[in-house]
């Protein structure tokens, strides 16, 4: 607690420009690691704005991790630093979800995959159960959408997002494939197969936004997959 | 001397344009919002205006080695931002005019900024300051000085010093402490505006 008060008193000095060099060297990787100072940094702006009246609407809007992942398609040393403190929980993840390569297919299952799920094992289940799967969900949409409901089981993940500042919503889901049957498919629905050695997991979009939305919500979803790994 | 603005992100430039991503990602944080709604006035679609800045965060981190710093940040990163809604609105009427060849409404694609300030947006806009306000109303005294003097008047920590007379370390502590009270309520208005969207929602 009182190191959490610390750190974000040096956050406050850096929003000033009252840091020493050596003590910015130092919290950078704190804040990238911590969803909690990562808001207190942008609290602080989004408060100076409003006291010079500046503010935006989409204040509530986060599209920093969309960003970092843009980078690391084009220069990977950079983000592959973010990763590694932004989630620290995704180890667990990596070590237990996805062992992968990734691959969209837009077509149906292939009849082998019935064996794929038969030998999945119980660690993976698990975590596909787990809060961290949550997080991957989370990381997919970040900055598409705001997590309104959600449902997790070891049979799987189901999120409910809304798109900022509008009333669209949709959902995403994180299943192991012999789960299937719990994706309601719809024309809208887009689906994509995270093919590991213990399995494979079918991870589904669908709902109220564009179908180029979806596809950047699936693609996050097997990148962040492949960089947890 | 007052701080300015491109004093204070100086020091995270230097460090962004030396390779560190986690600089840059606190700047990212920092400016989004201003620049969505930048973005926002051009295209009048709220995940295009994402996609755009985006863009427009990708291409200065690329490109940031060229950043002269005689300008701020902001000043920069904004061009950025808008010179990239303009090319997609120019490219977007190239598309449609391949397929509708006969655009008679020409003006529908002048490459202007919308007025985005709608009655809803003003509201928004009015309850956030006016609840900041009354967060730092609320403040003790000292506090309420501290923050004042740094957020209204820009002074630096070593000047509040010298005029409250105080130590530099008080003074930053003070300036925290309100902070947090202001975190608090914005935290906490976030959450009434997100439920707000759900009720209209249901």
């Amino acid at each position: 607690m009182i190191e959490n008060k610390i750190m974000k008193e040096k956050i406050s000095a850096l929003a000033d420009g009252e840091l020493s060099d050596f003590e910015t060297r130092r919290i950078l990787s704190e804040i990238s690691s911590n969803p909690e100072y990562r808001e207190f940094w942008k609290n602080i702006h989004q408060g100076k704005e409003a006291l010079r009246n500046e503010e935006s609407e989409f204040f509530d809007i986060d599209i920093s991790n969309r960003v970092s992942f843009g980078l690391d398609k084009v220069q990977p040393k950079f983000s592959e630093k973010i990763k590694k403190h932004k989630y620290p929980k995704a180890s667990y993840v990596a070590a237990s979800i996805f062992g992968f390569c990734a691959v969209i297919i837009s077509s149906l299952i292939p009849p082998s995959v019935e064996s794929f799920s038969d030998i999945a094992s119980q660690r993976i289940v698990d975590a596909i159960g787990s809060p961290e799967a949550l997080e991957v969900l989370n990381s997919s949409v970040s900055g598409l959408g705001i997590l309104q409901d959600f449902k997790s089981n070891q049979k799987g993940t189901l999120a409910n997002y809304r798109v900022p500042n509008s009333t669209k919503t949709f959902k995403v889901s994180l299943y192991p494939i012999k789960e299937i049957n719990k994706i309601g498919f719809g024309e809208a629905t887009r689906i994509s197969y995270i093919k590991s050695k213990d399995g494979t997991y079918v991870v589904s979009v669908s709902g109220n936004i564009s179908t180029e939305k979806k596809n950047q919500i699936l693609q996050n979803a097997i990148f962040f997959a492949e960089k947890i790994n | 001397m007052k701080i300015s603005n491109k004093d204070l992100d100086l020091g995270l430039v230097k460090r962004a344009k030396a390779g560190d991503y986690q600089a840059f990602d606190l700047l990212v944080l920092k400016y989004q919002s201003r620049l969505i709604s930048t973005a926002f006035k051009f295209v009048k679609d709220q995940q295009i205006a994402e996609d755009l800045v985006q863009d427009s965060f990708i291409k200065s981190f690329k490109s940031i080695g060229s950043f002269r710093e005689d300008s701020t940040f902001y000043t920069w990163i904004y061009r950025i931002t808008v010179n990239t809604s303009k090319n997609y609105l120019v490219s977007k009427k190239r598309k449609d005019e391949l397929i509708q060849t006969d655009i008679s409404k020409e003006e529908n694609y002048v490459i202007e900024p919308i007025d985005k300030d709608t009655p809803e947006n003003l509201f928004h806009a009015s309850q956030l300051h006016k609840i900041i306000i009354e967060s730092l109303n609320g403040l003790g005294e000292d506090t309420k000085t501290a923050l004042t003097l740094r957020e209204f008047d820009g002074l630096s920590y070593e000047q509040i010093a010298e005029i409250v007379n105080c130590p530099v370390g008080t003074v930053r502590s003070r300036i925290f402490r309100g902070r947090e009270v202001i975190d608090d309520a914005i935290k906490e208005y976030r959450k009434d505006h997100q439920a707000s969207y759900a009720e209209i929602k249901s």
